[in-house]
């Protein structure tokens, strides 16, 4: 089955099986080892990527789900200012993932400021609950996302003025 | 922190691999009658116990177990046979069709152990425990028992075999322990151990779930490799890694404590009782820091300390963090607590008046020359408010009548104290020769080999520093190779702790030596140190003599919980951690490891037997983390046990006054809590 | 494992709108309706999939994507997911709606998981399950030809079968505003991970001046069993608040009746949390 998509902003062809998930088609297809495959059920969130703007499991995608999709991994992520942005924050609060999760954090705080650009401490919990990674502290998170936050309002108060 | 920063197991893709699966007992205690399967599809290569070339075993000291099951299985997900094939897909499904039968026989049990269950068992006397008991003013006496805790590990346990020319093998695998997984794939798949290298992929946290286990893994993948003549990939499914890698110990532990009558603790006599599991693999290791830890870190001169390791049905057990110390000291802690209740003293004040200080035997065993800092549980308890909270809570304990009265909440707090000590206590014939090679080259480049595993870098940055104050260069100037079995030599398993201390020590000594040579003799300078056997000797628990750690890093927690009344869940509100650990490197990575540790702990106490899925945390007790100031010990510590050493007992207490119930055992689930106070 | 291997080869249909659907299901009644797939992939958790022969995905088809808000109800088409009716619905949610679905999953799970695909699962009641029921919630049923409501209980009134017929595809999901004084919802563990000791509650109640002018409560088990009593809710009705002892009495007599029936079910550690968790709604009732 021919599957086409936008990869990281490249739109792509991969002739795949149907029920193939998107985690092995990035993987095996593309050499994009950044999205882990580790449970293949949706609770550790290693493999997360951005599908259409939002957060998702790519394990939870098989190959047909995804024809027409727009597939965002850290890889089309970095380079960008809010990248960078997430990356000051993450190293401001001395929150550090190790490198198996940290790309599923990274476009996880990426997702939840997108919806919701002002988290209290419970929405952030719950934004990052879908990685199951025990590495890094839960209290340098929070900060993280707080700093990542003042960033960008400030940048949005440069931009008005 | 790039995610490209390194390649874990799962993202080595070799040229024409093909893929490796296990399948598994389905069942416990059985013995296996037949093993059926349709004929082989194309390519697919099937080995059982007989194929095994060499010898169908791991071992660690004298403990072994078999790499397939061969005719008997002992626990649910004991590997049957392996299989490997070029699409694992169609090897499931294979894998699916292959029918073996059991003749299954019940479990065996930890609690009425056979007499030939009993794996191991040690007695140490130290001064005269039975005559200070008899004299005693009022024996306190309690029973404590934990449940086991399955390993979340993120990234997969797996292995990648390649075969190479001249015989030879070539093995990445996450390993704590890289010459262990040459010894034992070696002796599996019948070649010299110079035939097979190591390297170690990228990992994350694993807490100490990688000691022997990967061994296990590559030795799967190495027997496929060499019985199909092809590289192999086996990458473990999450659920069977989680299943089957080894968990901490459940634990049972009578503690009896002769008290005279200012309520000061005069002897101690402890039984510990470890479920081993199935093949107890670590048995003395957990056993002996079970039993030490159990006896308490209070001052004890007459002690007896019992233990045994009992084996059962349950997947191995294994290290876990702490390898028998956090379950000692969830028995020692919530003892030592109930003795304070029972002397009407609040637990601060008696842990601090009977806290060994200089002078004093620990559990009976020579003065540790790291002791608790004189402000470890003073501070933890003025940082927390201990005293006004806790006496403010036993006053609304003692007015609640139900449970669910108004305008009560059910709020308890705990405090606790214990150590964690560096390095393993048993002789490992394996690990005895550890050793490390440091070279300075003529222009100024230092490279330090080792097989110990930094895991992120951690203990890394701590032999970076060491090796640069040491002899004056920067730590720009200075490599660590990454570890390879062809390369490093073998400096024995690793933890954080073992990194820290034991073979940041060699590095240290490798320095000093090229510092004294470097100026006399022609560069490059290359200097090997390894770790004498003769001064881990030192300390016997059979024969009740010497210093159990080398070194000791020392914690104090304090957990504040409130129990829900509708949902019987016990909310933390609030822990807070004194750590005396000497030298920090890094406050961050510190803080971190600490922090994870407590969740972890936390985990332990909360979650439900048995459960394999990590918790979810949607709020956030505050945490406060305190690092006494360590101007008196430049030498850093291990932390990484710490926080599970003392947070469950600290827990269990401080649900204890929130409910009014005594409890005993870990976990605490809210089903026991709606139990024990059913009657409230 | 079945006999659709990975050797016979799904195949995927993708049809855009509900007529194309609805007679791509009459032809093959048999193919998996796959929207967000949360749940079929769930129960998956090898590498490789194994999809039945013919796959339809709903996730394109336009009209089951929509969200609509008359005056009296709000319509979700049966394939909008989870995360879109929280962003979209945020001011518009019946709050205990809003709170349950919030409380599904993770975030990344609920931008795939749709309310067709909850109300849709057969094996077991889903945690919105009390929800949905309280909020008096109809389904709109198709099939080629031929359109029909019904409301949820009776859709899922018999345990693990849903009243779905051949063909038949739930496409529209309406839930009547109502005003309520006191909306209450609370999950306790997870469904799906440890099913023994999951409970879901949902109470709504209307107060005026200190009487209780309707009220409704129901909870949500493991497996398809839900407790909710018309009688003990009309023995409610009419009682001034805050619910004193005696009133209180016999409700809690009626919900033991119920929870004793069920005790093969039920552990006595969850009918305590039940018991516990109905004097936690008559206590809030004070409060409002």
């Amino acid at each position: 089955m021919n599957i086409a998509f936008t990869l990281n902003g490249k739109s792509v062809v991969v002739n795949v099986e149907p029920e193939k998930r998107l985690v092995d088609i990035l993987r095996e297809n593309f050499s994009i080892t950044s999205a882990k495959a580790g449970c293949y059920s949706g609770e550790c969130g290693a493999c997360s990527v951005l599908f259409d703007g939002a957060l998702a499991c790519s394990c939870m995608l098989p190959a047909f789900a995804v024809r027409g999709g727009e597939v965002l991994t850290i890889e089309g992520f970095e380079g960008s200012e809010e990248h960078a942005e997430i990356i000051k924050a993450f190293g401001d609060a001395g929150y550090r993932p190790c490198s198996y999760c940290a790309s599923a954090r990274i476009l996880a705080v990426e997702a939840l400021l997108r919806t919701n650009p002002q988290p209290d401490e419970r929405e952030v919990l719950i934004g990052l609950s879908g990685i199951s990674c025990q590495c890094a502290g839960y209290t340098s998170l929070v900060k993280a996302v707080a700093l990542a936050v003042e960033a960008r309002k400030s940048k949005r108060r440069v931009r008005r003025e | 922190m790039s995610p490209r920063d390194g390649r874990f197991i799962n993202d080595y893709y070799v040229e024409g691999a093909l893929s490796g699966i296990v399948v598994r007992s389905s069942v416990e205690n059985a013995e296996i009658l037949s093993l059926s399967y349709h004929s082989l599809p194309r390519g697919v290569t099937l080995i059982t116990a007989d194929e095994i070339p060499g010898e169908n075993l791991l071992g660690v000291g004298s403990a072994s177990m078999p790499l397939l099951a061969d005719k008997r299985v002992r626990y649910r997900g004991e590997p049957i046979l392996l299989l490997c094939g070029p699409d694992e897909g169609e090897l499931e499904l294979f894998a699916s069709t292959i029918e073996i039968r059991f003749d299954s026989a019940p479990p065996l049990s930890f609690l009425h152990p056979e007499q030939e269950q009993i794996v191991l068992s040690k007695e140490v006397v130290v001064g005269e425990p039975q005559a200070q008991m008899s004299q005693a003013f009022q024996v306190v006496e309690g029973e404590y028992s934990t449940a086991a805790q399955e390993h979340f590990v993120s990234d997969a346990q797996g292995a990648v075999a390649i075969p190479e020319e001249e015989d030879r093998l070539r093995i990445y695998v996450p390993t704590q322990w890289p010459f262990h997984v040459v010894r034992t794939v070696a002796r599996a798949v019948g070649l010299p151990e110079r035939s097979i290298t190591v390297h170690i992929p990228h990992m994350s946290a694993h807490k100490d779930s990688r000691i022997w286990y990967p061994s296990l893994v590559a030795a799967h993948a190495a027997l496929l490799a060499r019985a199909s003549g092809k590289s192999v990939k086996l990458i473990l499914p999450k659920d069977d890694a989680i299943r089957t890698t080894p968990r901490r110990a459940p634990s049972r532990i009578l503690v009896r404590t002769a008290l005279d009558k200012d309520g000061v603790p005069t002897a101690h006599d402890v039984q510990v009782s470890f479920d081993g599991g199935s093949y107890p693999l670590l048995a003395a290791e957990i056993l002996e820091r079970g039993m030490l830890a159990a006896a308490g870190p209070y001052r004890s001169a007459h002690v007896r300390i019992r233990g045994q390791v009992v084996a059962t049905s349950l997947p191995p057990t294994g290290a876990f963090i702490g390898l028998g110390l956090a379950q000692g000291f969830f028995a020692a802690e919530t003892h030592a607590s109930r003795i304070a209740e029972l002397s009407q003293a609040d637990p601060f004040t008696w842990k601090q008046a009977n806290l060994i200080t200089r002078g004093d035997l620990l559990a009976g065993f020579a003065t540790p020359s790291d002791l608790p800092p004189e402000t470890l549980l003073s501070r933890v308890a003025e940082i927390s408010d201990f005293k006004r909270k806790h006496a403010a809570y036993e006053m609304l304990k003692k007015r609640r009548e139900t449970i669910e009265e108004r305008g009560y909440p059910l709020r308890g707090i705990g405090i606790s104290v214990a150590y964690q000590g560096s390095d393993f206590l048993e002789h490992y014939e394996e690990a005895d020769n550890s050793s490390v090679i440091v070279r300075l080259d003529a222009d100024g480049r230092l490279t330090v080999r080792t097989s110990a595993v930094s895991i992120d870098g951690a203990a890394e940055g701590v032999w970076k520093e060491t090796a640069g104050k040491t002899l004056g260069i920067e730590t720009e100037r200075i490599e660590v190779l990454p570890p390879d079995t062809s390369q490093s030599p073998d400096s024995g398993p690793s933890t954080f702790s073992r990194n820290v201390t034991v073979v940041n020590t060699l590095i240290a000594r490798a320095c000093q030596t090229i510092a004294r040579k470097r100026f006399r003799a022609a560069l490059p300078i290359e200097v090997k140190r390894s770790f004498a056997p003769a001064r881990l000797g030192r300390f016997s628990l059979d024969l009740g003599g010497g210093e159990p750690f080398a070194s000791l890093s020392w914690g104090a927690a304090v957990v504040e919980t409130e129990v829900d009344a509708i949902t019987f869940e016990s909310q933390v509100r609030g822990i807070w951690m004194t750590v005396a650990c000497g030298r920090i490197y890094d406050d961050a990575a510190a803080r971190k490891t600490i922090e994870n540790g407590i969740f972890h702990g936390l985990w332990w106490c909360a979650s439900n037997h048995g459960s394999s899925r990590e918790p979810r945390v949607y709020t956030l007790p505050p945490i406060t983390i305190d690092f006494l100031d360590a101007a008196g010990r430049p030498t850093p510590g291990g932390i990484e046990e710490l926080a599970g050493n003392v947070i469950p007992s600290a827990y269990v207490s401080a649900v204890a006054q929130a409910t009014g119930r005594y409890f005993d055992t870990l976990p605490i689930t809210p089903e026991l809590i709606y139990h024990y106070t059913e009657d409230m | 494992m079945s006999d659709e291997s990975r050797i016979s080869r799904t195949n995927v249909y993708t049809p855009t709108s509900l007529a194309e659907l609805l007679s791509l299901y009459d032809k093959l009644p048999s193919a998996l309706l796959f929207s967000g797939g949360t749940h079929i992939l769930r129960a998956q958790r090898h590498k490789h999939l194994v999809l039945p022969a013919n796959v339809i995905n709903i996730s394109k088809v336009q009209e089951m994507r929509r969200i609509n808000r008359t005056e009296r109800h709000l319509d979700i088409g049966a394939a909008v997911p989870i995360g879109t009716i929280l962003s979209v619905g945020a001011n518009v949610l019946p709050k205990v709606l809003s709170a349950a679905l919030a409380e599904i999953a993770s975030p990344a799970v609920r931008n795939r998981a749709t309310m067709g695909g909850n109300i849709c699962i057969a094996e077991r009641r889903m945690s919105t399950y009390p929800v949905y029921l309280l909020l008096d919630m109809q389904l709109e049923l198709r099939k080629e030809g031929t359109v029909r409501w019904t409301p949820l209980n009776r859709f899922a009134a018999s345990g693990e079968r849903l009243d779905l017929g051949r063909g038949e595809v739930l496409t529209r999901i309406r839930i009547p505003f109502a005003a309520w004084d006191v909306e209450v919802y609370r999950k306790i563990d997870r469904e799906l991970e440890s099913p023994e000791n999951f409970l879901a509650f949902c109470g709504l109640a209307r107060v005026q001046r200190n009487v209780i002018a309707d009220i409704r409560f129901s909870f949500g088990t493991a497996g398809t069993l839900i407790l909710r009593s018309r009688e003990a809710e009309n023995e409610l009705i009419g009682r001034r608040v805050p619910i004193s002892d005696r009133d209180a009495q016999p409700i809690f007599e009626i919900m033991d009746d119920l929870t004793a029936q069920n005790q093969n079910l039920l552990s006595g550690f969850q009918r305590g949390r039940i018991r516990a968790l109905l004097r936690w709604f008559f206590s809030r009732l004070v409060e409002e």
